[in-house]
């Protein structure tokens, strides 16, 4: 049987698991850059960063969040014993790719995290958006699934290439860990950002309190800076959070 | 003989590139073909007419159309993490997805291919001022590099075009290659799976 050979995509997929958010990976993972292009670009935060690493997964190698690629390196095992033909053939198109997607000015990339990888199989990519995948990749799902990784024919248009680290597993990783994003910045949000604008209006500025990190709270962060003599750069840190009495 | 682009455009070319501010730069290379260059930034480009950004948004992609020559039309279409061009010459449309996303070359030699908004694309056109081919650099993220750095890899799409069909010349490394891939456009008309 050839590992490419096309079907339907199977009426019942991805039990139990649902793909990430971004509103998810944004607060509790931070926002992979300041400043986005519409072509693939490196990690800049400075917290998320450090958690981006290059590592062979078993048949593949791929840079990407470090605990999705433990747990890739896992999935790969479970595949390896339970279909070694499919693990022989399996590829990468790719895992870390920072950009907004063309055309939008908010909405991200999911592989912009490093927690999200497409999949070849002999060096064939699934057709996006055909309604059919690769038998193989169907086969092995369930195995993804079970880590807690969504599969992308599950998408409003298919995407069976794509596999991603699920909802409940992101949260599962930061339960119990209130402060994730310890540098708050250009795209983040949550309840960290709006004790940052509470505190901003507190000091005479005029910030919607809306939770959203986005430019008028960056310029008024950075009117902050200014008037503090501190490092202009828009970016929530360490010091900038104790002038503000955050710390 | 070296000659002016304008010379040999259409009216309704000069006008559309007149209208969105592209510089024309005329550039002398085998014989008689010259340059053309549009813009792909993204203040160059624009949603299209709703009709046709409703026929990506049904897919889940978006799409962005960029300056180019009359009768041609440029769109720019991206999916969440790669991007391509379609071309449109009144009722013929035609799109480079599969060459560049499904590639085997190019799935080979990087991942995440996106067609380089820094970048301009180039127009070969003949001595009549007909354009003859198309030149995209795509950027690639470099599957060997350090990735946490963001290398990256280039190559240039070309495309040949003619009155009634579009095809693909080839993916070339450097602007030299691309246009002498280019200038052979006439060989467009014999090309197979066009």
């Amino acid at each position: 049987m050839s590992l490419t050979k096309l079907i339907p995509i199977p009426a019942v997929i991805n039990p139990g698991v649902g793909p990430a958010r971004q509103a998810t990976m944004l607060q509790l993972l931070g926002s992979p850059r300041h400043t986005y292009d519409r072509e693939c670009q490196s990690v800049t935060n400075v917290t998320l960063k450090p958690h981006m690493i290059t590592s062979s997964v078993g048949p593949f190698r791929v840079t990407g969040f470090d605990k999705a690629v433990t747990s890739l390196t896992k999935v790969m095992s479970d595949i390896r014993v339970a279909r070694p033909d499919i693990y022989e053939s399996l590829g990468t198109a790719g895992m870390l790719c920072a950009r907004f997607v063309r055309g939008s000015e908010v909405s991200i990339s999911n592989h912009s995290w490093g927690t999200a990888v497409d999949l070849t199989l002999d060096g064939n990519l699934d057709q996006r958006g055909d309604g059919l995948c690769q038998q193989c990749l169907a086969d092995i799902a369930p195995i993804f699934n079970r880590h807690g990784w969504f599969w992308g024919a599950g998408f409003r248009t298919e995407d069976a290439m794509h596999f991603e680290v699920a909802e409940d597993t992101i949260r599962s990783w930061y339960s119990g860990e209130p402060h994730v994003a310890k540098i708050l910045s250009l795209g983040d949000r949550g309840p960290d950002v709006l004790a940052v604008q509470t505190k901003l209006n507190a000091l005479g500025f005029t910030l919607i309190l809306d939770g959203v990190f986005g430019r008028g709270t960056m310029a008024q962060v950075m009117a902050f800076q200014h008037a503090k003599g501190l490092t202009v750069d828009g970016v929530v840190g360490p010091t900038t959070a104790a002038a503000l009495g955050l710390a | 003989m070296t000659r002016s682009v304008q010379s040999g455009m259409s009216r309704a070319a000069l006008l559309l590139v007149a209208a969105v501010g592209v510089v024309v730069s005329p550039q002398v290379g085998a014989g008689e073909i010259t340059s053309l260059y549009t813009p792909l930034g993204l203040g160059a480009c624009a949603v299209p007419p709703a009709e046709i950004a409703r026929s990506y948004e049904g897919r889940d992609l978006a799409v962005e159309e960029c300056p180019a020559p009359a009768p041609y039309r440029l769109f720019v279409v991206s999916s969440d993490a790669r991007s391509w061009i379609d071309l449109r010459r009144n009722d013929l449309d035609w799109s480079s997805e599969q060459r560049v996303v499904y590639g085997r070359d190019v799935l080979a030699l990087g991942h995440f291919p996106n067609v380089s908004t820094s970048g301009v694309a180039e127009w070969r056109l003949d001595e009549k001022g007909i354009p003859l081919a198309l030149i995209v650099r795509l950027r690639l993220v470099d599957p060997g590099g350090d990735a946490t750095q963001g290398a990256t890899i280039s190559r240039l799409l070309v495309v040949g075009l003619s009155a009634d069909s579009f095809c693909d010349l080839g993916l070339a490394k450097s602007n030299e290659e691309a246009r002498q891939m280019a200038d052979m456009a006439a060989a467009c008309t014999a090309a197979v799976g066009r």
